[in-house]
Order: structure tokens, then sequence, then C-alpha cells
């Protein structure tokens, strides 16, 4: 005799319980499986996705931005830069970065993207908010050494925590970038008067001054892939709740009423086997096929008790 | 069969449960947003603004200087106020006057002048003291000039700061009220308005009485009697109060590693009683039209200065 596995001993499948509770035990071993199983996965695929959504998202800002600094520097700086070279008022709005820089804080009063964080970090800005500090000086160093590189990601710690960036470098395409950044002597007036002489000066064509950094706590991307995961496995478990009420209800109105009702009739044929009447042997399953058993053995029955009841004198 | 319902209910209600306590899992992590800090700002990161350098001192040397002690200075502002921070120095009166006027700085340490502009906007208010009481300025002039008194002037051309600037905009131009300049110059330093000085390139310039004349023969044609009160640092009303107060609870206690050209005073409360004269004088000059770079002043005649 073979020794029931420690599953069946689990499942009580030797038929010491009633058939519901085996199927419900069961259904219940395999969801719980399935959801570990199941949560382990989707962690792991939730954790990359998050991860990509937010590096497409930060690519888009960056892609949006440069848009912005493009149409600044073709459309709006020709208007715009002729009156710096009058008067003693620096216009911003003709400067790329910052029409750049501007939208993306107009984009960020939306809540939706209020984690993020944009900026244009420069080795020597000619506004010092625009300063790169230890970490981004290092992010355009990269840049700089290598020019084939296209885009940088990966997480910062600061003293806010933990963030991952993106990060593109900002090369100086347009000669008429230099009117501002060559020499002091080029730059208008106004911009002197404004920013001063001792910075954003210097720099050449072609040459990566800084790098556009987009930064997202890691907590945002981990949020994103806990709601993912609760979400998903929130699904999973009321798709195998249905299942389990399902199942079972099934069981109940296919097999187990109907033996259950066979049950009685037997118990009752064992005794007046002519006044019962197995009904069930219309069906053509399994069960017909056992009332059709049950009715061919009550038959043998009545013809035996006949018999008996004949040979008394 | 009753049995059978038992344990079948038991397994339903198991799952039920599960999902109930995922969703609890699921409001709780998300109620953690409600604790945000009160002082960032309302579109992401406290805006911060510097115009501590003092007025019309800037140099390259200095400018450097001042750069190096800004990571660390970041550093004590991030932890005061626990917020992402674009702190933005800046070198000229004017972007500060304007970056003030359009509220667009949250917390700002400034000059004395500024100060007074920024209190008498009404959208700020002062918290702290910055750098202490200055001696009283004046207007030079250099060799062999004929400009005996303020009067002379009439005519003249005159070298100013930056519009935000105290002893190189507001007084210059409140003392000289009634006078026509042939021609106002501005200059982001005294070295550059000296040099133009020198070149003979102008008449008379602003100047910081503190430091010696610019050339031999320079001499001083007015001293100012105002005397000019501390900076401060002044932070945008309407800030949450508690936040605040953690906030300058922590600079007080980093005040030590707050870069030396800051100024800062921990604990101290700027005296509005003495700024007002001050603000009185900012918000007379900022009523009127004032000189453009080149041009002349003014283009009329002006009306009487209410004292």
């Amino acid at each position: 005799m073979t020794r029931p596995s420690i599953f069946s001993r689990f499942l009580k499948a030797d038929g010491s319980l009633p058939l519901a509770r085996q199927l419900s035990l069961t259904l219940a071993l395999i969801f719980v499986a399935a959801t570990l199983v199941a949560g382990v996965l989707l962690h792991v695929i939730f954790s990359a996705q998050a991860s990509a959504q937010i590096e497409r998202q930060s690519q888009f800002f960056m892609d949006s931005m440069l848009a912005v600094r493009e149409y600044t520097s073709r459309q709006v700086n020709p208007i715009v830069a002729p009156l710096n070279d009058q008067g003693t008022e620096f216009r911003p709005e003709a400067v790329p970065s910052y029409a750049a820089t501007s939208v993306f804080s107009y984009l960020r009063s939306n809540p939706a993207y209020q984690s993020f964080s944009y900026r244009e970090a420069t080795l020597n800005p000619t506004n010092l908010k625009d300063k790169a500090d230890g970490e981004e000086t290092q992010i355009v160093e990269a840049f700089k050494a290598d020019p084939s590189l296209k885009v940088l990601s990966g997480n910062r710690t600061m003293a806010l925590g933990t963030f991952h960036y993106v990060a593109k470098p900002i090369r100086i395409t347009k000669a008429s970038c230099l009117v501002c950044h060559s020499t002091p002597e080029r730059a208008p007036k106004s911009q002197l008067l404004t920013y001063g002489n001792s910075n954003g000066f210097g720099w050449g064509l072609d040459e990566i001054v800084g790098a556009q950094i987009v930064t997202v706590p890691i907590e945002e991307i981990e949020n994103a892939r806990h709601q993912s995961l609760v979400i998903t496995s929130g699904l999973i478990i009321v798709a195998f709740t249905l299942v389990g009420l399902v199942t079972n209800a099934v069981l109940k109105r296919l097999i187990l009423r109907p033996m259950r009702a066979m049950s009685l009739k037997a118990d009752e044929a064992s005794v007046t086997p002519g006044t019962v009447e197995f009904g069930e042997r219309r069906r053509a399953d399994e069960i017909g096929l056992l009332a059709r058993s049950f009715e061919r053995m009550k038959q043998s029955l009545v013809i035996s008790m006949q018999m008996l009841k004949d040979r008394q004198p | 069969m009753a049995g059978d319902c038992r344990g079948s209910g038991r397994v339903a209600a198991a799952v039920v449960a599960s999902v109930v306590v995922l969703g609890l899992v699921v409001a709780c992590r998300g109620s953690t947003d409600s604790t945000r800090f009160h002082l960032c700002g309302s579109d992401g990161p406290l805006a911060i603004g510097l115009v501590a350098e003092g007025e019309g001192g800037g140099t390259v040397a200095a400018a450097r200087l001042q750069e190096a002690q800004l990571p660390p200075l970041r550093q004590v502002l991030t932890k005061a106020s626990r917020c992402e921070l674009a702190l933005e120095p800046v070198r000229s009166p004017e972007l500060g006057r304007r970056h003030l006027e359009r509220g667009r700085w949250d917390v700002a340490f400034l000059p004395p002048a500024l100060t007074a502009f920024a209190l008498a906007g009404g959208q700020y208010r002062a918290v702290r003291v910055l750098g202490r009481e200055a001696p009283p300025r004046g207007l030079i002039v250099g060799m062999g000039s004929s400009v005996l008194q303020l009067d002379d002037l009439e005519g003249r051309r005159l070298g100013l700061l930056p519009r935000g600037s105290l002893l190189g905009f507001y007084l210059p131009l409140y003392n000289l009220h009634g006078l026509r300049l042939a021609k106002v110059v501005y200059g982001l330093t005294f070295e550059e308005l000296a040099g133009a000085l020198g070149r003979g390139d102008l008449d008379a310039i602003a100047w910081d009485s503190r430091r010696s004349l610019p050339q031999p023969g320079s001499r001083v044609l007015h001293r100012d009697a105002h005397r000019q009160p501390p900076g401060a640092l002044v932070v945008r009303r309407g800030l949450d109060e508690g936040s605040l107060a953690v906030f300058l609870a922590t600079l007080d206690g980093s005040a030590s590693q707050l870069p030396s050209f800051l100024g800062y005073d921990a604990s101290t409360i700027p005296d509005s009683q003495r700024m007002m004269p001050l603000q009185r004088i900012v918000r007379t000059v900022e009523s009127w039209s004032l000189p453009t770079n080149g041009a002349a002043y003014p283009a009329a005649r002006p009306a009487p200065v209410p004292r």
C-alpha cells in the first residue's frame, strides 16, 4: 500500500472530507501558489516598466524643452534680442534656456508632473541658478569626454533622498549663442548690468557646456510599481475568488446535489424498491449512467423480492 | 451538506478579507503624500534669492570666491527647508528688484535697498538681520573737476549702479532730484564707474566712502546723511508659519556654516522702524520715471519731492 503524499494528506484526498471542501482547499492552494509566483514575476516586470515609463516621460520632457529652445532661438530671439542692446533692462525671454525652464515650471504646476524636476545644469552659466553641482558636473564632464554619448541615466543621492535622473548634453550649435557667451565685450550692456561680467563667457561653438537633466524621486518609481502591483494582484485575487465560487456552485448543481438525491433514493429503494424511481437516468452524463445502474439494481431487487415472496407458502 | 457550505464559505471569506487588507494597504500608502512640507513653492521648488554681495563691489575674484561658498549654503538651506531648492544668486540689484516685484522668490537674502523695496511692496517681511549698519556714502568727482556742489551737476554726466542699489542708485537720484543730467550711465561695479570717471566719460559717480578714492585728485563731492541699515533675510507672506519657524531655527543653529559674506545674524529680527526712512526713499524714487542707460534725465523738469 502506497503512502499518501504531503499534498494528498493536506488536501484530505483520502476521502475523509466532503468533495466540496477538498475542491475548495485545492483551489485555495493553487490560488496562494499562483499569487506568490505572479507577485514575484509582476514585481520584476513592473519595476522595469515603471523605470521605462519614467525614462520615456523624461526623454519626452527633454525633447519638448529642446523644441522650446529651438522655437525661442529661431523666432523669439530675433525679435527680443535687439531690445537688449538698447536700454538697461535685459529681457531673458530672448534666451532659449530661460524659455525652456520657464515652460517647464508651468508644466510642473500640473499635479501630474509635479514630481519631475528639470535643470539645465551648466558648468559656467550666466545665471548662477543654473550652476552645475558636484554630481551634475560629473554628468556634464562625461558628455564632454565622450561626445558620442547621447543620453545618461542613473540614480543620484541628494539631501532629500535618492533620485532617478535622465540627462542629455547641451551643445552650442548656433553662432548666435556666442553673442552673449563669448566675451563680455560682445555681450549686450543690459546683460552685463543684470548678470555681471564674470560668468557665462568663454563658450565655444560645438562645445558641450551643460546638460539637460530630468530627475524624479525614486519613491515615485516605487509608488508607480507598487500601484501597478497592487491593482494587478487585486484583479488576480478577484478572478480566483470568482473561479472558486463558480466552480463550487457548478460542482454542487451538477454533481453533489444529484448524487445526494440518488443516495436518498437508494436508501429508500433498499426498503421499498417498487416505489422509487431514478429519474436522473434520462441524463446523458455520468450521473445518468450511475442512475441507470441504480435503476437496474433496483429492478433486480424488485424481481428478487417478488421471487422470495412467491416462494413463501 | 451544511458542512461543505461552511468550508467553501470560509475560503471565500478569507479571499475577500485579503482583498480588503490589500485595499487598506493601498489607501495607507496613498495618504503619505499629505505630510508634504508647506514651505516648498506652489510649483515644487523653494525659490531662494541671494543678492548678498556688497553693492557695487563685485569683482571676478570675489564672484569665484562666492561661487565656492554656494554648495555648503545650498546644503544648509536644503536641510532647513526640506525642499528642492531653486537657489538664484544674482549679482545685479536690478535683477533682484525685478524678481521681488514679481514675487518670484519665496525667501531672499537682500541688501538694505532691496530689503526696503521688498517691504515697501508688502509681499515680504523681514525675519533676520544680514550684515551691519553702514556709514554714509556719497558721490565723487574726478581730478580737476569744476563741480563743487550738487547743484553744479546740472547738465553733467552721472554714473550710477543698477536700479535696486541703495547707495549707487536710490540715494544719488533722491539727492539730485530737481537737477537735469545730460547723461546717466550705469555700471555694475564701482570699478567700472571709476574707469569711466578716470577716462573723463563721466563727471560724477556714486561711490562707497569706505573705499579709498579711485584716482589721485578725485574727491568726495557729497556725503549722504542717511544711515544705511543692515540688509535682511526676507520671506514671502503666506508661507506656513510652523514650517518657517523650523526653517529659521535650523538656519540659526547652522549660522556658523553659512557663508561669511551673508553676514547672517542668528535670532535677530530686523527693526522695521529703522527701515522706514529708507522705504520712503525707495518708494519715492520708484514712483518717478527713471533714467535709462546713456540717456539724459529727466526729459522734463520733475515735480517737487514729497518730504
